[in-house]
């Protein structure tokens, strides 16, 4: 099973997440919901790049739209790949909260 | 486990231009002038393969913030965004573009090696030394200039080498070029180093070993602290960004006007 960072895991969750097409915007603005810290716009590209090297995310282009200054936009849909570590992260985090701490609430 | 809907109208089918550099999405080019929006879109332009994909994020959301906060909060925000692309689009560049950033970089270098081989070695002088005019013209001025356009010419042939990144390796050979500009500083500080210079038949000779010595009466090291160190570690950057910069708008009005693709 591949392994993947923090930042690239809550990038998966918020395409995945995501109620309309998922694109660099959008996964920032969720992320830093998320996180309760504001990314920036690069950070965001350059990891949802990453996410498209190791095969996570399938980007596609649409025409080009007049909001964006007549450039297209990428959109982002999980890949297979990427399903699999998502189901495989959250079988780890139930595990690890599966047995209550006996020193206090963590 | 959810997951999206499918995107909705106006996506081409399958893959459209890829940050690998593979073919452009289908569908009419963008408007040259959507293109040239200042030195932040054009640092930016050089640092990507794709720009649209970047420049449209940050176009999008420049206007989203102008309708809401007016036109200086948004282009106080899209400056910001820029500044704190760089760094992660550089390193992102440098992984994957290496073998591109590499021909870049030796490119540049074999340019910068080719100016300083046709020059000819440079005068040094000292309190013991005292040279004509016409050789302070000479070291300083001509040469001084001749390798600032030397400069300018390899941060453009660094940036028309790589494919896609364009900028990366300017700023790599940029970054190079001022910290051998503390070359001699830092023998001097950390010294005691050795002056040499060189003789009628070209051989390189020790004229003294020396420390440096601040102040006004001291006439050693004039030429490392006042002309080296501010040419070489600040304009000959310069320099090479610039004539990095003008490749990038060259290759994107190129593309612009033929339709291509500018990585």
């Amino acid at each position: 099973m591949r392994t993947i960072g923090g930042l690239e895991l809550d990038v998966l969750l918020a395409v995945a997440r995501s109620q309309g097409p998922a694109y660099g915007l959008s996964v920032r603005d969720e992320v830093g919901r998320a996180r309760g810290r504001e990314y920036s716009v690069g950070a965001i590209y350059t990891t949802l790049a990453r996410l498209e090297d190791k095969g996570l995310v399938a980007g596609r282009s649409t025409e080009p739209l007049p909001v964006r200054g007549g450039r297209s936009r990428r959109e982002y849909d999980l890949t297979i790949s990427a399903r699999e570590v998502l189901a495989a992260e959250r079988e780890r985090s139930a595990r690890r909260w599966d047995t209550e701490p006996h020193r206090g609430q963590a | 486990m959810g997951h999206r809907a499918a995107p909705g109208s106006g996506v081409t089918a399958g893959h459209g231009a890829g940050r690998d550099g593979s073919a452009p999405a289908a569908g009419p080019k963008p408007a040259a002038d959507a293109r040239t929006g200042g030195l932040a879109e054009l640092v930016l332009a050089g640092l990507v393969v794709d720009e649209d994909e970047l420049l449209g994020d940050l176009t999008e959301g420049r206007a989203l913030r102008e309708a809401t906060y007016g036109g200086g909060a948004a282009r106080s925000w899209y400056r910001r965004q820029a500044v704190r692309a760089v760094p992660h689009l550089l390193w992102r560049g440098l992984r994957t573009r290496f073998g591109w950033v590499a021909l870049g970089v030796v490119g540049a270098w074999a340019v910068n090696l080719a100016v300083l081989a046709s020059l000819g070695p440079t005068g040094l002088y000292d309190s013991r030394y005292t040279p004509t005019t016409q050789q302070v013209l000479g070291d300083t001025i001509v040469h001084g200039v001749a390798i600032l356009l030397g400069g300018l010419v390899a941060g453009a042939v660094a940036a028309l080498l790589s494919r896609g990144a364009r900028l990366v390796p300017v700023v790599i050979v940029a970054a190079f070029c001022s910290l051998w500009a503390w070359e001699g500083p830092f023998y001097a500080i950390y010294g005691p180093a050795r002056l040499t210079g060189v003789t009628g038949d070209g051989t390189y000779v020790v004229v003294e070993t020396y420390v440096v010595e601040l102040g006004a009466w001291s006439q050693d090291l004039v030429l490392p602290a006042l002309w080296q160190l501010p040419t070489m570690s600040i304009l000959m950057p310069t320099v090479t960004l610039l004539g990095g910069l003008a490749a990038v708008a060259w290759t994107r009005r190129r593309a612009s006007r033929d339709g291509s693709d500018p990585a």
